[in-house]
């Protein structure tokens, strides 16, 4: 949807997706090997993903970011917010890209659960990671997220379904969540802010 | 400090962070819960113990003990 929810952090900060960002989604989604293994195929046309971000921006409940550096050097990644329920406050995050040598993986995260609890004021945010990807599924236990559910062939990526593997953040366990990802922020920042 | 004793103290702290045994080939492609989260824990975890800092863009290719090892060497040299 088109929204105006901005998140800095430490060293990095959330900003809305735009149609000028075609290009950019492109080349985050684009590519082969591991990362690109577990991601929904995207064309390479500017012009279709222009409008793929129309529709989005058309549609409610639905937060779409650029994960970008705080010093402006470059574009990190993509990450969004989606499927949300209003009448429960529940959603579910996502559509969670980096770069290959970004540092941005605590924080980017960290700021799309303060986005859920803080400024959407939801009850929980979920996210369903395809099982076969241990290093993402592994990332969301080292948060201290309970796995809540396994689900037998929910995700299908071209002609191959896969098991997703369900963690869930309520706002009893965000603290826990927070002080895992905090810091490593804040170390994060320390260290870019050094080498500057 | 000798390789080996490098490669030793190494295996002890990786096995630290991930929470279980590992030895001298272990990586990111073979470490199934050496994960973002714990990568950071890592490096940190190495430059406080061998005295080093590494450089921003130096870090995401510190993906093995190996490659950290070789890293640490060459530092020393």
């Amino acid at each position: 949807m088109r929204h105006d929810l901005h998140l800095n952090g430490c060293a990095y900060r959330l900003r809305p997706v735009g149609v000028e960002d075609a290009e950019l989604i492109i080349e985050l989604r684009g590519g082969e090997g591991q990362r690109a293994r577990f991601l929904h195929p995207i064309s390479p046309d500017p012009a279709l993903q222009r409008e793929w971000i129309t529709r989005y921006l058309a549609r409610e409940n639905d937060y779409y970011w650029v994960v970008e550096r705080l010093d402006g050097k470059r574009s990190e990644g993509l990450i969004g917010i989606y499927d949300l329920k209003p009448e429960r406050q529940a959603a579910e995050w996502g559509r969670w890209i980096l770069r290959p040598d970004s540092l941005a993986a605590a924080e980017s995260a960290l700021l799309v659960y303060r986005a859920a609890f803080e400024n959407l004021q939801l009850n929980s945010l979920y996210c369903l990671t395809i099982a076969d990807n241990l290093p993402v599924v592994s990332f969301h236990d080292s948060c201290g997220l309970p796995r809540v559910e396994v689900l037998k062939q929910h995700l299908t990526l071209g002609e191959q379904k896969f098991d997703a593997v369900k963690h869930l953040c309520t706002l009893e366990n965000w603290p826990v969540l927070r002080s895992r990802l905090e810091p490593q922020a804040q170390l994060i920042a320390r260290r870019l802010q050094r080498q500057k | 400090m000798s390789p080996s004793e490098t490669e030793q103290q190494l295996i002890e702290l990786l096995g630290t962070v991930l929470g279980h045994p590992v030895n001298p080939s272990a990586s990111r492609a073979t470490e199934s819960s050496w994960d973002s989260l714990k990568h950071i824990q890592i490096i940190f975890a190495v430059e406080e113990k061998f005295n080093v800092q590494f450089q921003e863009e130096e870090i995401p290719a510190l993906d093995s003990l190996a490659k950290i090892q070789a890293r640490l060497q060459n530092h020393a040299a």
